[in-house]
C-alpha cells in the first residue's frame, strides 16, 4: 500500500494534466509567493515566522486551560458544561482570527487581480476553467490552513473535554470541535473573499482597505493572545478566600456564538438557543461561501474589464493632501526635499507592503491600549476623566506607527526603479534627510490629532486640546529620531532580513515606549489639565526636539544616496581560486 | 566634446568592456552598436555614472567627467533599456518627481509636463498609474524624464522600444533635432534601420571591444558593402545565419 505521504508528493511533483490543474497550481503558488523579499529562503523564513507566531498561542493555551478545567472540575462539577463551552468559544474566537489574519496577508491573492487578467485573459481559456482553477486552488489553501490551525486545539480540546466521559465523548467532542471551528474558519475566510473581491472591482482604494483590515485583524490576535489567560481563571480557594471560577463573557451578537451553537448542537446539549445558533451558523457560512463563489466569477469579468479598456473613474486617488501640505511646511524651501517627501508619501499612500508593516505594528499600539483601559474591568466611569491609560491613547498608538513607519522604510518599493534617484538626484545631499523628517512629520501628525480627537468623548474636548500640546511636539520627536536612525531614501535599498534586530534591540522598543508614551502621559496627567504647567512640558519636548533637529542636520550632511548599488553585483559573483594558472593570453 | 579613452570593465573575472576608445561630439548622433553581450549597455551605464569603470576615462571637454560627478549628472539625460519606474505613480507625478529632483522651476517643470504628455499623446492618461501603461507609453515618460532639464548630453538606450511607428517617427526626428541644437547625443540600439536613418557616426561593439567605428557612409564605402545591415553583420560575423534559421523552422514544426 502506498504511504500517504509519499501520495500526496508524488501528486505534487508529477506533470500536470490538464490546463485546469496547471492554472491551480499556479494560483496556488500565488499565496507562497512574493515581489518583496528577493529569495524563497527569506520568504519562507518569514512565513514560518508568521505561522509560529500563529500555532504558539494554541500549542500553549490548551496546558494553561487543562490545568484550569482540572481543577474546576474538582472542586465545581456543576461548571464542567460551562467551562467546556468557555473553551470551545476560545477556540472558535482562536480559529476564526487565526485564519482572518492569514487571509489579510494573503489578500491580494484572494481574488483575481488585473495582471491575472492580463496574462490569462490572451490564451484560449474558457473563463469557467480560469474561475474554477481559482477556487479549487482558494479551497484547497483554505482547509489545509484552517486543518492546520484547527487541528492543533481539537486534539488536546477532546482529551481534556472528554476527560470525565467515555471514549464516545472524546471522539464526539472532537468531531464538534473540529465541525465548529472549521465553519468558523470557512465563514471568515469567505467574507474575506467576497470583500477582496468586491473592494477590487469597484473601488481603488482595496490597498487601503486591505491595510486596515490588517490592522484590525492583527489587533484582534494580539487581544485574544494577550486575554487568553484571562478567559477561564480558577480561584482554588483556601481558609480566608472562597474558591470561585472567573470566565470572561462573549456579547451575545458575536459570530462566534453561532458557532458555538453548532458546536454545542453536534455535542448534543439541550437548549433552543443553541439549534437556533448552529442554523444560524450553517445558514451563514453557506451564503457566505456562496456569496465567495460568485464575486469570484464576476471579479474575474470586472478585472478582464478594466485590463482591457481602463475607465476614467480608475483614475489613482491623489496621495494624502493633508500629509503632503504639512510635509511640504516641514521641509521649508528646499524643492529637491519636498520631491523627495512626495515620493515617499506617495509610495506609503499606494503599496500595500509598505502599509501592512504599519498596520501590523499599530496593532501591537491597540492592544496595550485595549489591555490597558480592560484593567478598568468595566467601570467606564474610570475611564471618563485624565488617567494615564486615557492620555497614553495617542502617545502609545503613535508610537507604535513610527516604529512601523521606519520599518516600512526599510521596504524597497520597485527596487530596480531607483537608478531614477541614481541619475537624477545629487548623490549626497541634507535634503534626504529632511524629506524623511517631514515625511514622518506629515504621516504622523494627522493620525496623531485623529488619535488626539478620540479621546475628547471620554476627557472632555477642552482637556484633549491641551493635550494636543504634548502630542505635537511627540509626534516631531517621534520623527526627528525616524530621521537619525536611518540614512538612505526610504524604499530605494534592497531589504535585509532581520534589520529589526527585535531579540536584541527589545530594550530600546520598550524604551522607547517609557519615552514617547508613558512619560509624556504621566507629565500630562501631573500637570493636571493647568494651561501653565501644560505649556512647560511642551516648551521642554520642543526643547528636545529642537537638539535632535540640530543633529540631524550635521548628520544629514552624510546622507547620501548609494551610487555603489551596481558593484553589490560583482561582489556577488563569487570566483573560487583553486590553484590554476592560467596563461597569460586568457587571463582577464 | 565627449571622449571615452581606454574603457575597460571588469566583472570580477569577466570582461565587460576592454580598451573601448571613442569620442562623441556636439551637434551628432553617435550610435552605439552591437550583439547582445558586447558591452553596449556597459558602456552606456558608465556614461551615465551609474558605472563605474574599471580602468580609462571619460572626458568631457578635455576634463576628467566623473571629477564632480554631480555636476557632469546634471548637464546629462538618460534613457535606460528597461524601461523601470515607479508603476503606482501617475504620468505627470513620476515627471514632477524626476523636474524637482533636478530643481526645475515649478511652473516651468508644470508646463513642461503638460506639454510633453500632449505631444506625446498621453495627456488623456494622465491620472492613470504607470503600471496601466503600455510599453511604449512608459517609454514616452522616460523620454520625456529624460530630455526635462534640457541636458546637454543625452544618453539613449533603445529609445524606440515599443513605440507605435507614428511616435518612432516623431521621435527619430527630436533625436536628431536636439543634436542639431549642438547637443551631444549617443544612441544605443539594435534596430540597424534606426541607427542608419538617425545617426552621423556608429561604434560597433563586438565582445566588449570595438570592431567598428566611422561614419555609416565610410563604413558602408570601406567595406563596399550596401546597408549598414551587411557592414554590421560583416563586421561582427555572425555566422551560419541560415543554418539557425532553418533550424528554427525545424524546432518549432517539430
Amino acid at each position: 500500500m502506498l504511504h500517504p505521504l509519499r501520495h500526496l508528493r508524488d501528486i505534487a511533483s508529477r506533470v500536470p494534466r490538464s490546463r485546469f490543474e496547471v492554472l491551480c497550481r499556479a494560483f496556488f503558488g500565488q499565496f507562497f509567493s512574493s515581489e518583496t523579499v528577493t529569495s524563497d529562503e527569506q520568504l519562507q523564513r518569514a512565513m514560518a515566522g508568521v505561522l509560529a507566531f500563529l500555532i504558539t498561542p494554541a500549542l500553549l493555551s490548551p496546558i494553561q486551560m487543562a490545568a484550569s478545567f482540572e481543577l474546576a472540575a474538582l472542586r465545581f462539577p456543576a461548571m464542567l458544561e460551562a467551562m467546556t463551552r468557555q473553551m470551545a468559544t476560545v477556540y472558535i474566537t482562536y480559529s476564526m482570527v487565526g485564519v482572518g489574519v492569514i487571509a489579510a496577508v494573503m489578500w491580494d491573492t484572494l481574488s483575481f487581480d488585473r495582471r491575472d487578467a492580463m496574462v490569462l485573459g490572451p490564451l484560449p481559456l474558457p473563463a469557467s476553467t480560469v474561475i474554477s482553477a481559482k477556487i479549487t486552488a482558494l479551497a484547497i489553501f483554505l482547509l489545509i490552513v484552517a486543518f492546520a490551525v484547527n487541528v492543533i486545539t481539537a486534539v488536546p480540546f477532546s482529551m481534556v473535554a472528554g476527560n470525565h466521559q467515555a471514549a464516545v465523548g472524546v471522539v464526539r467532542h472532537f468531531v464538534a470541535h473540529m465541525v465548529a471551528t472549521m465553519s468558523a474558519s470557512v465563514f471568515v475566510f469567505c467574507l474575506l473573499v467576497t470583500l477582496r473581491a468586491i473592494v477590487g472591482g469597484l473601488s481603488g482604494r482595496h490597498v487601503a482597505f486591505a491595510s486596515l483590515l490588517r490592522f484590525l485583524l492583527f489587533s484582534a490576535l494580539l487581544c485574544f493572545i494577550v486575554f487568553l489567560p484571562m478567559a477561564l481563571q480558577v480561584e482554588p480557594g483556601g481558609r480566608r478566600r472562597q474558591a470561585s471560577v472567573q470566565m470572561m463573557t462573549i456579547p451575545g451578537w458575536s459570530p462566534t456564538n453561532w458557532f458555538l451553537g453548532l458546536h454545542e448542537w453536534i455535542r448534543g446539549s439541550p437548549g433552543a438557543a443553541w439549534d437556533a445558533g448552529a442554523r444560524r451558523a450553517i445558514a451563514f457560512t453557506v451564503t457566505v461561501t456562496a456569496s465567495a463563489v460568485l464575486t469570484t466569477i464576476a471579479g474575474y469579468r470586472r478585472q478582464l474589464q478594466i485590463a482591457l479598456a481602463p475607465s476614467a473613474t480608475d483614475a489613482v486617488r491623489r496621495a494624502p493632501r493633508l500629509a503632503r501640505a504639512i510635509a511640504r511646511l516641514a521641509t521649508g524651501r528646499s524643492r529637491f526635499a519636498r520631491a523627495v517627501s512626495d515620493f515617499i508619501l506617495s509610495t506609503i499612500a499606494r503599496n500595500s507592503t509598505q502599509q501592512a508593516t504599519i498596520a501590523v505594528n499599530a496593532a501591537i499600539g491597540l492592544t496595550l491600549i485595549v489591555a490597558s483601559l480592560l484593567r478598568s474591568r468595566g467601570d467606564l466611569t474610570q475611564l471618563l476623566r485624565p488617567r494615564t491609560a486615557v492620555l497614553w491613547i495617542p502617545l502609545v498608538l503613535i508610537y507604535w506607527i513610527a516604529i512601523g513607519l521606519r520599518a516600512a522604510f526599510f521596504v524597497p518599493s520597485e527596487l530596480p526603479a531607483a537608478w531614477m534617484f541614481r541619475c537624477n538626484a545629487p548623490l549626497q545631499t541634507p535634503a534626504y534627510w529632511s524629506a524623511t523628517r517631514a515625511s514622518a512629520i506629515g504621516f504622523l501628525l494627522p493620525l496623531a490629532l485623529f488619535a488626539d480627537a478620540l479621546i475628547g468623548p471620554l476627557i472632555g474636548v477642552r482637556a484633549a486640546a491641551w493635550h494636543a500640546m504634548i502630542v505635537v511636539p511627540v509626534v516631531v520627536l517621534l520623527a526627528e529620531t525616524i530621521a537619525l536612525t536611518v540614512d538612505f531614501v526610504p524604499f530605494t535599498r534592497p531589504y535585509e532580513p532581520g534589520h529589526a534586530k527585535l531579540k536584541t534591540r527589545w530594550p530600546f522598543y520598550l524604551f522607547g515606549l517609557f519615552a514617547f508614551a508613558i512619560w509624556p502621559a504621566r507629565a500630562a496627567m501631573y500637570a493636571g489639565g493647568r494651561p501653565a504647567d501644560i505649556v512647560a512640558i511642551a516648551e521642554w519636548l520642543w526643547a528636545v526636539a529642537v537638539v535632535l533637529e540640530i543633529a540631524g542636520r550635521l548628520r544629514g550632511r552624510t546622507w547620501r544616496m548609494d551610487p555603489a548599488e551596481e558593484y553589490k553585483d560583482e561582489s556577488a559573483i563569487a570566483v573560487l581560486n583553486i590553484g590554476i594558472v592560467l596563461p597569460n593570453e586568457i587571463r582577464p | 566634446m565627449l571622449a571615452v579613452r581606454r574603457l575597460t570593465k571588469h566583472y570580477g573575472a569577466l570582461v565587460a568592456i576592454h580598451d573601448v576608445s571613442f569620442e562623441a561630439r556636439p551637434g551628432e548622433v553617435l550610435g552605439l552598436l552591437g550583439p547582445n553581450g558586447s558591452g553596449k549597455s556597459t558602456t552606456v551605464k558608465i556614461l551615465t555614472g551609474l558605472l563605474r569603470q574599471t580602468t580609462g576615462t571619460v572626458q568631457l571637454d578635455g576634463a576628467d567627467a566623473f571629477a564632480d560627478l554631480e555636476a557632469y549628472k546634471r548637464i546629462i539625460g538618460y534613457v535606460p533599456e528597461e524601461p523601470y519606474l515607479y508603476s503606482y505613480l501617475t504620468g505627470p507625478e513620476y515627471l514632477r518627481l524626476v523636474g524637482r529632483l533636478r530643481e526645475l522651476p515649478e511652473r516651468a517643470l508644470n508646463d513642461k509636463i503638460d506639454r510633453f504628455l500632449q505631444l506625446l499623446g498621453i495627456y488623456d492618461d494622465r491620472h492613470q498609474t504607470l503600471s496601466s501603461y503600455s510599453k511604449g507609453m512608459r517609454q514616452k515618460i522616460l523620454i520625456a524624464a529624460s530630455v526635462l532639464h534640457n541636458p546637454r548630453i543625452v544618453v539613449l538606450d533603445e529609445p524606440f522600444s515599443g513605440l507605435d511607428v507614428s511616435a518612432a517617427r516623431v521621435l527619430k526626428g527630436f533625436v536628431r533635432a536636439i543634436a542639431a541644437e549642438g547637443k551631444i547625443v549617443i544612441f544605443s540600439s539594435h534596430v540597424l534601420e534606426v541607427v542608419e536613418q538617425v545617426c552621423s557616426r556608429v561604434v560597433i561593439l563586438k565582445d566588449g571591444r570595438i570592431v567598428g567605428h566611422d561614419s555609416v557612409a565610410s563604413l558602408r564605402a570601406t567595406l563596399r558593402l550596401p546597408s549598414l545591415d551587411a557592414v554590421f553583420a560583416s563586421l561582427v560575423a555572425e555566422e551560419k545565419i541560415e543554418e539557425r534559421t532553418n533550424g528554427l523552422l525545424a524546432a518549432m514544426k517539430a
